[in-house]
C-alpha cells in the first residue's frame, strides 16, 4: 500500500513538474499583461446586467445548480445596476493596479452572479474561460508591480500554481467540448457531418455570410468530415501537448488561435473570450521592462488614462439607462467587427509563432 | 506543488459538472468549467439536407402573417436565448417537466425540484411585454405564433430548395 502511494505521489509530482516546465513565465511578465487584459476586458468583454431587471419575472428559469436559484425571480431593486457600477470600477482598478488581487476577485464573483441571472433564460453560455483566467490571475501576483497600490508579492510557487492551473483548466475545458463531439461525430459515415450542422443554419438562417463563409460550399460534402476530425483531434489533444514540452504547448496554443480564426472566417463565430487565457502564456518581460523604464513618463500615463476614460465613458450611459452592453465591438457594423476579431486572432497566432521561433533559436544556440 | 489529494480533489470538481451535463443538460451547473460541444450533425439524403429551426410570426395591420425579427423582438435578451425561451413556452412550462431522466425523477421525488408557481400577475406582465414588442415592429398586439420550420437545401446547387412551416404553437392570445 505504501509502495502504491509512493508511486502515485511520484507520478503526481512528475505531472505538475512537466506542466510547470511548459507554462512557467515571470511575475513581472504577468504584471505587464494585467494592463493589456484590463483594457481588453473594458473594451471587448465587460457586460452590463441592469437590463435584466426590465424583463418579466415569468422568464426566470434558473439552472438548478446556480447562485441565481437562491433567488425567487430577477432582482428588481437596483442590485444588478449596482453590480454594473462595481464591475466597471473593478476593471479600472485592475488595469491601474489598485489592489488588483482584491478587485479581480470582486470582478469574478460579481460577474458570476450577473451571468447566473443571464443564464436563467434557460440556456448556459460557455464563456467560462475568461472567468477561470481571472480566478487564476487573482493569486498569480499580477498586481504586485506596475501598479498604483501594489499587492504584496506572492511566493514563486504560488505564481507557478496559477499558470499551471490555468493550463490544466484550458485543456480540460477543451476536452469537455471535444468529448461530446467525438461521441456524435466519429461515425465513419460520410453522409453525416457535424461541421455542416454549423455551416447551413449559420449561412442561410442566421445570415452568417461574411468573410470566407461562401467558399466553404466549394468543398464537397464528403470531405467536410476532415473538419470534424480535425476539430475533435485538436480539442482532445490539449493535455498531450501540455505534458510534452513548452514548445509543444506553445504550438497547441498557436493551433488554438488558428482554430478560432478559422471559426471566425468560415462560420463567422468569434470566440474572443478565449483570447486572454491563451495570451497569458506569452512572456511579456520586454514589455514589462519598457513600461517600467517609462512608467514616470507622462505619455504612458496619459495614454492608459485616456483609454480607461474613453472605455468608462462609453459604458456608463448603458449602466445608467439599464441598457445592454457587450463590448464596443457590437456597435460596429457586423463586417467590421468580424474583421477586427479576425485581426486579433491573426495577431495572437503571430505572437505564438514568434515565440516558437525564439524557442527554436534558443535550442539551436543562435 | 499540488499534493495527490489536491490533484484528486481538483479533477473531482472538474468532472462532476461534466458528468451531470452528459447525463442531462437540464442539470448543467453554473459556474462550471464546461465549453460548448455543439455536437449536432446533419444527414445528407442523396443531394439534400434538412435543417430545422423555429420562427415567430405576428399579424400585420392588414391581417397577413409576417415573420417577426427575433433580434429586435427579444432585445435586450440576446437572441441566442430564443429557442430555450420558446421551449419553456415563455416561462409557462418548467423546463424539467418533460425530462424523464432517472436523475431528474429522483430529484423530483425528494422535492429538490419544485413546480414553478405562476400567478395572474406574471401572465399579465408577460402579455404586456410581448404586446409592446409586437407593436415596436408594427404588428397587431395580442397575436403571436411560433412555427417549426424545415428548410431543405441542395448541396450540389448550393441553394435553398424549400421551406416548410409546421407545428403551429399559439403564444398570444394566451389560452
Amino acid at each position: 500500500m505504501k509502495k502504491l502511494y509512493y508511486l502515485i505521489n511520484k507520478q503526481n509530482e512528475r505531472f505538475w513538474e512537466r506542466i510547470i516546465k511548459s507554462t512557467s513565465s515571470s511575475i513581472s511578465s504577468l504584471c505587464a499583461f494585467r494592463i493589456i487584459a484590463g483594457l481588453f476586458i473594458l473594451f471587448f468583454s465587460i457586460r452590463t446586467y441592469g437590463w435584466i431587471e426590465t424583463i418579466p419575472s415569468i422568464l426566470f428559469d434558473p439552472p438548478l445548480l446556480s447562485i441565481s436559484n437562491l433567488f425567487s425571480s430577477f432582482p428588481s431593486n437596483g442590485l444588478l445596476q449596482t453590480i454594473d457600477f462595481i464591475l466597471l470600477a473593478s476593471i479600472i482598478c485592475i488595469t491601474l493596479g489598485i489592489k488588483a488581487r482584491l478587485f479581480t476577485i470582486i470582478f469574478l464573483v460579481l460577474s458570476s452572479l450577473g451571468n447566473s441571472f443571464v443564464y436563467s433564460f434557460g440556456k448556459i453560455d460557455h464563456d467560462i474561460l475568461l472567468y477561470i483566467f481571472l480566478m487564476c490571475m487573482s493569486f498569480s501576483g499580477w498586481g504586485s508591480d506596475l501598479a498604483l497600490y501594489p499587492d504584496k508579492p506572492v511566493k514563486e510557487e504560488t505564481f507557478y500554481k496559477s499558470l499551471s492551473l490555468l493550463s490544466v483548466f484550458i485543456c480540460f475545458g477543451m476536452f469537455t467540448a471535444g468529448y461530446e463531439k467525438a461521441l456524435n461525430w466519429v461515425d465513419f459515415d460520410f453522409s453525416t457531418n457535424g461541421f455542416a450542422s454549423w455551416i447551413y443554419p449559420g449561412f442561410y438562417q442566421l445570415k452568417r455570410t461574411l468573410a470566407l463563409a461562401p467558399y466553404i460550399f466549394t468543398v464537397p460534402f464528403v470531405y467536410l468530415d476532415v473538419f470534424d476530425y480535425a476539430a475533435i483531434t485538436f480539442e482532445l489533444s490539449g493535455f498531450l501537448f501540455l505534458l510534452a514540452s513548452r514548445k509543444a504547448w506553445n504550438l497547441w496554443l498557436l493551433i488554438a488561435c488558428v482554430f478560432h480564426l478559422a471559426n471566425a472566417l468560415f462560420l463567422n463565430i468569434p470566440f474572443t473570450v478565449n483570447l486572454l487565457p491563451y495570451l497569458s502564456f506569452i512572456n511579456y518581460s520586454k514589455l514589462f521592462s519598457f513600461m517600467k523604464n517609462n512608467s514616470k513618463k507622462p505619455w504612458l500615463k496619459t495614454g492608459i488614462g485616456f483609454l480607461l476614460a474613453s472605455g468608462t465613458l462609453i459604458v456608463i450611459p448603458y449602466i445608467i439607462s439599464k441598457d445592454r452592453y457587450m463590448g464596443i465591438i457590437y456597435f460596429l457594423p457586423e463586417k467590421s467587427s468580424l474583421y477586427i476579431i479576425c485581426l486579433m486572432w491573426v495577431t495572437a497566432a503571430f505572437i505564438f509563432f514568434k515565440e516558437l521561433l525564439a524557442m527554436n533559436r534558443k535550442l539551436a544556440g543562435v | 506543488m499540488f499534493s495527490v489529494k489536491s490533484t484528486f480533489f481538483l479533477f473531482l470538481i472538474l468532472f462532476f459538472p461534466f458528468i451531470l451535463r452528459i447525463k442531462t443538460q437540464h442539470l448543467e451547473p453554473y459556474p462550471a468549467l464546461l465549453l460548448p460541444s455543439g455536437a449536432t450533425k446533419l444527414e445528407l439524403m442523396s443531394d439534400t439536407l434538412e435543417v430545422n429551426s423555429t420562427e415567430l410570426y405576428g399579424l400585420t395591420p392588414n391581417g397577413t402573417l409576417k415573420e417577426v425579427n427575433p433580434v429586435r423582438f427579444f432585445f435586450p435578451i440576446p437572441v441566442q436565448y430564443m429557442n430555450p425561451i420558446l421551449l419553456n413556452d415563455f416561462g409557462r412550462v418548467n423546463p424539467l417537466e418533460n425530462d424523464k431522466g432517472g436523475l431528474v425523477q429522483l430529484l423530483k421525488k425528494f422535492k429538490v425540484l419544485r413546480d414553478k408557481i405562476i400567478d395572474a400577475n406574471d401572465e399579465e406582465e408577460l402579455s404586456k411585454w410581448l404586446d409592446s414588442k409586437l407593436v415596436e415592429q408594427g404588428f397587431t398586439p395580442g397575436f403571436l405564433k411560433a412555427f417549426k420550420t424545415t428548410s431543405t437545401f441542395s448541396v450540389k446547387a448550393n441553394r435553398l430548395l424549400s421551406k416548410k412551416l409546421s407545428n403551429e404553437k399559439i403564444i398570444l392570445p394566451n389560452k
